[in-house]
Order: structure tokens, then sequence, then C-alpha cells
């Protein structure tokens, strides 16, 4: 029996530099739900003094501060070990004793965190050891990284800064595979391979990663194009849509984004562009297409990364999509250029003018003008082809992503893995605390506060699960237990109207606030009845009657949907529709929906469904009832 | 009626038909298209249902399920405008895969796991804990009363404000203060001995710095020893298939590292070593 510990790391908080742990044999699905409590804190950590760059004592500083974190984590550690070659009895919940072996599968941590904590350089990958000028080509053919060598190096060549030929060659390794001195923290786990402790994060690598570099080249293409507004427009004309929430700003005028607007950009940029790149003229089609496809494969590549289960059928497609990345990437090269080639640019189209001055100095005046334009355009061609010679898309969030299938093939699939659930972990456990301690003396307040929450949710935890397994519980336990659950589940298969409206009592009333007459609405309403309603559930086929029935107009729909990738849990999705009125105070919200307007295979791949936007929500009540 | 295929021109009268000719004859293009909004669960249901049976049903392999690209076809003009926004809604991805692969095969790791002897105090704490569910606090309004204190973080002045006004009934609650509070709750959690905080001390030139550790061995016999995770445990590795035979790769426990670092027990062989 083995046992995988898989660990949590996050830093945030100046004060805090909280680990937390859980482990691999509780699924990920109810480990990462923030009732579990099954994410905990292990440790906090000292946190070592900051330093400025480079002088020579604070090399030295930099030094010990590596060997101090080492240090502590070697501490943690160290009762691993045993455990991980040998086997820990354990007790387990099943009133057995276990033989348990544990090993630390994954650190979850973002990029500067891995840095420190693997000794590797900010620009190195901490899973491959690929030339920080390479960064941006397909990584994966690299060679993993192999801690245990460089350990090994830096023992063989203690005096890294001395003058002689062999620390001037060890210097030039370091270098090129982006190594620090200090090592990593793991070093000497047991059953342990480095570079597998790192795991891909959705958060951090996509969203706040490769998305913030794709906003900037897409404004930039935009610019170049002079579509910008055209974008914008589309921008903000998006309709709003249940469980999507519409960007308020224009937007080359949101300056922060965060993580879940991201996620939101990612929902619907792609729809956005394609309207703002409609009609290309001639010379435009091709880099159109180009960037279109680009920005497809990377957003494809996203949706397919975050799917909870995975066949090789969809990693392979997944691959695809960023083969396609790579392939197309080289349309936004332009916009990741430097101040220092942009210079150059600038230079050699000085440069160019000068020459041509000198050449030709007797142009006849009829010529002039043609001769510019010529001279224009070469100017151009010679200027971006410095740009495309001189910049590249090397960040270190390529080569990362192009982990993400080995990570599938070993670890299993990529959302469980987030950083977010060590944020949450975070706020309820060390800032939540924070906020109470009187600042003297924090940490032990930040710790023995939590464990008092704790003690009392791990005890309502397993009153709960005796519960559910039928064990004999006094009354007022159960009648507490149904209190404190956090959300009752909600019945499924069951759409919910809420926000009655007061001034609707009938048909008539309906027609006016939609602005149809009844005249329009009596006849649809009972074709659809005919069609549509069982014979029990149908309206009256009288137009008379059917205007004397009471009618209520409600604002929002509660559309219970099936969570993604999950199987028994639901997210609520609201439809609004508020009419003509007005939503909040801001504008009147008509959300859009999908009907089902046709057979399955009428509309193409559409399967029979036509989007349409909400006017009313309204129920009638036939008389009986 | 008919569906006529958006590139070649071919016409296929059942929609299954179609999507085979998608996929293969398609496989490199783009747009997710998401079907449909299926707002009943219900809906949702009868779909899983049909999964099971019919391996061309379309929602199973929504990656595969693609429209015409509208990025290539820069024109756009069959599709409008707002068509095009729509079709990324992030409820429609949500929808469409809904269909969490039921593994229809699975292979389990060959004996794994070896059980060394039983805990004896087992029973006796299921039992203790059945019989006196708020142990050690006196009782369930105690419980309620610590709990709400605790989890609406309320302060120990006000706390102990609370008792000195006279408006608690503190015997049938069994605290007075939020001293006494304090020493019931370090009691509340069994086996909160395995949470033990330790601590050590960093010299860093003129400062030192407090760090705080748990024993890490401690740490997961405290969790595996929570009957709250019993039954959610996983004890093994194990390879699932779909229904057509190809590896899903999803828990942890689905995938190969898991697989690997397995531990035969001593009475057969160790597999593995580093």
């Amino acid at each position: 029996m083995s046992d995988q510990t898989n660990l949590t790391n996050f830093s945030g908080d100046k004060k805090a530099w909280p680990v937390y742990m859980t482990i691999g044999n509780v699924p990920s699905t109810i480990r990462n739900r923030p009732g579990s409590m099954a994410i905990l804190l292990l440790g906090l950590l000292p946190i070592p003094a900051k330093l400025a760059k480079s002088s020579r004592a604070d090399k030295l500083q930099r030094l010990i501060n590596a060997d101090t974190v080492r240090g502590v984590f070697k501490l943690i550690f160290a009762p691993l070990n045993g455990a991980a070659r040998e086997g820990a009895p354990i007790d387990y919940a099943d009133g057995k004793i276990w033989r348990c072996f544990l090993i630390m599968s994954g650190w979850i941590a973002d990029h500067m965190e891995n840095v420190t904590l693997h000794g590797i350089k900010s620009n190195a990958c901490p899973k491959c050891e690929v030339h920080p000028e390479e960064l941006g080509s397909r990584a994966g053919h690299h060679r993993a990284r192999d801690y245990a060598r460089y350990e090994r190096y830096e023992h063989e060549n203690p005096f890294l800064d001395s003058e002689t030929h062999d620390a001037a060659h060890a210097r030039y390794t370091n270098e090129t595979h982006g190594i620090r001195r200090g090592q990593n923290v793991f070093q000497g786990l047991v059953r342990v391979l480095m570079p597998d402790l790192h795991k891909p994060d959705m958060l951090n690598t996509i969203y706040l990663g490769l998305f913030k570099h794709l906003r900037d080249w897409i404004q930039g293409f935009l610019k170049k194009h002079a579509r910008q507004q055209a974008f914008d427009d589309a921008w903000k004309a998006l309709p709003t849509y249940p469980g999507f929430f519409v960007p308020k700003k224009a937007y080359r005028e949101v300056t922060q984004w965060h993580g879940k607007e991201m996620r939101k950009l990612g929902c619907c940029l792609l729809g956005v562009l394609t309207v703002a790149l409609r009609q290309p003229d001639s010379t435009q089609v091709q880099p159109f297409r180009r960037a279109l496809t680009c920005v497809r494969s990377l957003l494809d590549f996203t949706m397919m990364a975050q799917y909870r289960s995975q066949t090789p059928e969809t990693i392979s497609y997944m691959e695809e999509y960023a083969t396609q990345f790579h392939e197309t990437k080289d349309i936004f090269l332009e916009f990741r250029i430097s101040k220092r080639t942009q210079e150059k640019a600038d230079e050699l189209r000085k440069g160019m003018r000068r020459q041509r001055a000198q050449m030709r100095e007797r142009v006849p005046p009829s010529q002039r003008r043609r001769i510019r334009d010529d001279d224009r355009e070469e100017e151009n061609d010679q200027g971006m082809e410095l740009i495309h010679s001189e910049s590249n898309i090397n960040f270190v969030k390529i080569p990362l992503i192009s982990h993400f299938r080995d990570h599938i093939y070993m670890f299993g699939n990529i959302p469980k893995y987030s950083t977010e659930y060590g944020k949450l972990a975070h706020k309820e456990q060390i800032k939540d605390g924070w906020r109470r301690t009187n600042e003297i003396d924090a940490a032990r307040q930040i710790l023995s506060s939590y464990s008092r929450q704790h003690a009392i949710h791990m005890r309502i935890l397993n009153l709960e699960f005796l519960q559910r397994a039928g064990a004999d519980l006094p009354t007022e336990v159960v009648e507490h237990l149904e209190k404190t659950r956090p959300a009752p589940t909600p019945p499924a298969h069951r759409r919910m109207l809420n926000g009655l409206r007061d001034n609707i009592h009938d048909v008539v009333d309906l027609g006016r606030a939609c602005d149809i007459s009844p005249e329009t609405i009596c006849p649809e309403l009972i074709r659809y009845s005919r069609l549509s309603l069982p014979p029990d559930r149908r309206l009256p086929e009288n137009p008379a009657i059917l205007r004397t029935l009471p009618v209520e107009l409600l604002t929002q729909l509660e559309i219970l949907v099936l969570a993604y990738l999950e199987s028994g849990v639901y997210d609520i999705q609201r439809a609004r529709c508020t009419g003509a009125q007005l939503f909040r105070n801001q504008t009147s919200r008509n959300d859009c929906v999908w009907i089902q307007a046709g057979g399955e295979n009428m509309y193409g791949a559409l399967r029979g469904h036509v989007p349409a936007r909400l006017i009313a929500l309204f129920k009638i009540r036939s008389g009986y009832m | 009626m008919p569906v006529k295929c958006s590139f070649c021109r071919k016409r296929y009268e059942r929609a299954g038909a179609y999507k085979t000719h998608l996929r293969s004859a398609q496989a490199n293009l783009d747009i997710v298209l998401s079907s449909t909004i299926r707002n009943a669960p219900a809906d949702v249901h009868t779909d899983r249902g049909t999964d099971l049976s019919d391996a061309n049903e379309p929602i199973q392999h929504s990656d595969s399920d693609y429209e015409s690209d509208p990025a290539g076809d820069t024109a756009g003009s069959e599709h409008d405008a707002p068509d095009d926004t729509l079709r990324r809604e992030p409820e429609t991805e949500v929808l469409e895969d809904n269909t969490y692969p039921v593994a229809a095969e699975q292979d389990d790791y060959p004996a794994a796991g070896e059980a060394i002897g039983e805990v004896k105090e087992y029973k006796q704490e299921c039992r203790d804990l059945c019989e006196n569910p708020w142990a050690p606090i006196a009782s369930a309004e105690g419980f309620k009363l610590a709990s709400w204190f605790i989890e609406r973080k309320v302060s120990k002045t006000r706390i102990n404000d609370y008792f000195s006004n006279g408006i608690a009934n503190s015997t049938s609650v069994g605290f007075t203060s939020m001293h006494t509070l304090e020493n019931l709750l370090r009691h509340l959690d069994p086996y909160s001995p395995y949470l033990q905080w330790l601590d050590g001390h960093v010299e860093e030139g003129q400062r030192t710095l407090p760090f705080f550790y748990r024993n890490v061995l401690d740490w997961v016999r405290y969790l595996l020893r929570q009957i709250a995770y019993r039954d959610d445990l996983v004890h093994a590795p194990r390879r699932e298939y779909d229904q057509s035979g190809q590896r899903i790769y999803a828990e942890m426990h689905t995938a190969d590292w898991w697989w690997d670092v397995q531990v035969l027990p001593r009475s057969l062989f160790y597999v593995k070593a580093y």
C-alpha cells in the first residue's frame, strides 16, 4: 500500500508563507471542496529578508537564505523518507491498521515559488532543460531536469566565483541550464522524481500567463489593422446570458483583469475577434486568418485542458491545438517587440533614408512620388524582417503548456491541481485568523484560532458521515446537521421562476408590459399549447377565456445545469428578463437563450436550436388550479 | 430533412452519418460547436442513458463535433454577428460535455495494500461518537453556541462579556468564559495530538525568525483516521477504460504515476525501486 501526498504551497501575505498539504487518497472532487477540510496547513515557514539585486554581500545572504529554506524543508520532510521507503503503520478510518507508503506526488505553486524552491532561474522551466532562448519553441524534446546531477556538479565545483577554467565552465553550464546555486528543497526525498513535482496550473499558466500576453498581442494586432473600434463595438454589444457576465467597459479601458474575468474573456474573445475582423481587404485575408487560427487554437487548448477526465483521444486533440498554436503564433511576433529592437528598426530606417538621399539626388518630379512609395515599402519590409528576427515569443509559460500532455498521462486531469484551492485555504486558514489576532505573536494566534474552527468542523463532518452511514444518532444531532448543512441540494429536474411582478394580472396586462397586442399573443399561445403541451395542461382554445385567466409575470428563471464534467453536481443558472424595466438600476436585462426551434437535423450542427432573447417570463394558470 | 455538409456538398439523411462524416473528413476544423442549451437536467439524464447504448450519440465525443470555420471564412456571410459570439458561450461549452465518461471496464492493481492489524479502540470510538456526539461539551446547546461563537468569529472579549452580563444560561451550556470554552475545544478533537504544532527558529543576522510545522506522518495519520473520508478514500491505482476501450485519465489513481509507485505487500515483492 503506498500513499501519495499531494502538497500545496502558497505564498502571498507578506507575513505568512504557509505550506498546505492534502492526500491523494481522497478524490480531488472531495478534497478540493471548501468544506471538506482536507487541505490542511502543514507549516508556516520563515520569510527570509528580501534583497535588492546583485551586490556581493547580498549574494552571500541569498545563499544563506536558500540554505535556510532548504534546512526548514528538510526538517519538515524528514518523517516522509522512512515512510516512503519502508511504509508506516497507520490507523485507518475503517478500523484497520494499514502499512502506508507516503510519497510526495506534487507541489502546487506559482512560477516564482517554484523558482525559489527548485533553485532555478526565473526564465527556466522547472521540468526540462530548455534553453532560455528557446522557450518559445516547442519544448518537450528537451531532457528532463536532473536535480541530483546539478547538486553533484555544484559539489564538485565549490568555487564558482573563482577565475579558473573549471569554474568558468561550471558557470556556463549553470547559465545554460538556468540553475541557481542553493539547491532544490526537495532533494533527497525517497521515491520522488523532482521534475514530476511541478504541476501545471490553469490559473497562472493559462489565464494569468498566456491570456495576458494574448490580450496585448490582440490589442497590437487590432491597432495595426485599424480594427480597434470594431472590436470594441462587438465587445460592448455582447448579449447577456445566464452564467456569463457582460463586460461593462470597452476592451481598451479595462486596466486590471482578474482570473475570473480572464475566464470570461476566454469564453467570448474568439467570437468578438471574428466579428471585429470581418470583411478583410485583399492584403488582410492572410494575416486575419492566421491570427484567428492562433487565438482559436489557444482557446481550444485551454478548453480541452480543463476536462476532468481525458482519454488518449482528447489528449491528442489538445496536442493538435498546441501544435497549431505554435505554428501560427508568429503572426503576433511583431507585438512582442522590445524597446531595443524598436530602436534598431528605427535606426535601420534612418540609415536607409540617408543612403537613399545620397544615391539619388536628381529625380524628375514626375517620378518622385512613385519612388517614395517604393522606398516606404522597402523600409517597412526591412523593418519587419528585423523585428521578426529579433523578437521572440520566449516566456516560460510556453514550455509549461507542452508538459500538459505528459502530466495527464502521469497524474490525471489538470484542473485538480489548480493553485486556486491553495488561495482558498489561504483565506480560511491564514487570513481570517490574521484578522483576529492582535498582531503580536500573530503566527501562534492564527494557528490556534484555526485549530478551534477545524475541530468543530471536523466533528460536524464526522457526525454527518455517521448519519449517512445510518448510525443511530440522537435526534437533536440530526436536527443540527440539517440546519448547518451549507446549501440544501436543490431538487433536480426543476426550473424555478422567481421575482414576481405585481401589476400583471391577465394576458392583456402581459401584452401591455411586452408591448405586444393581445390579438397577437393569444393565437400564438394557443398554437404553442396545441403543439407542445400535454393534453391535460393545454390552454383553453377560446381567446376570450384565455384573456380572463390569471397571468404572473416573472423576472428570473433558475435553471439547474449539470456542472462541468460532473455527474451529480448542479450549477444554478439564472436567466433574467426584466422586460423594459431596469435591472438593479442599470440597463434592462433580456438574456439570451437557446430555443429548440426544429428537429435535431435542422440548422446543421446547431441541431435545431436558435438563439433568442427573452422578452418575458410568464406563467398562466388555468382556472381549475 | 437532409443536412447538407457545409464543406463538401454531400447530403445526409441521418444525424449519425453526418457526424461520422464530419469527424472523419473535417478533423482539422475548429470551433467547438456548442450544441444546445440543454436547459432541463431531465434532458441531460436521458442523454446519459442513450450514451451507453449508442456510441455515436453526439454529446459523447463533443470535441470532435465541429462547425464550419468562421475564422477561415472571414467573409462570414452566412453567419451574422451575434450568432458568432453566441457560439462560444461558456454554458454551452459546459453543457456539451456533461457526460462524465463512465468507466466501462476497469483494471485494478493486483493485490495492493496490506492491512497489518486492527485498531483496538475503533469500535469503542464509533460508539462513543454516536452516544455522546458533543463530547466533551455537555449539551447540544453548548455545542451550537460554541460553534456559533467560533464560526462567526466572535472575539474573546465579547464572549466573556456575553457570559458576565448574565444573558447566558451557563448551566446548560457547560462553559462560562472563553477560557473554559478553549479548554473544551482543545479536547473536542480526539485526534488533535496528531496535529501538534512544533516550532523552530532561524537565526538571520540580528533577528530570529520563528517557523512552525507539523509532523507530516502524524498529519497523514490524522486525515486517514477521520471517518468522514472513509468511504471516499482510494486505496489502490486502477486503470479505467471507456466503451471504446480508450483509457480514461481523470483522478490521480487512474493515471500512470500511482501505478508505477505502488508497492506490493512485503509477502509478494517490491515492484519499483528508484
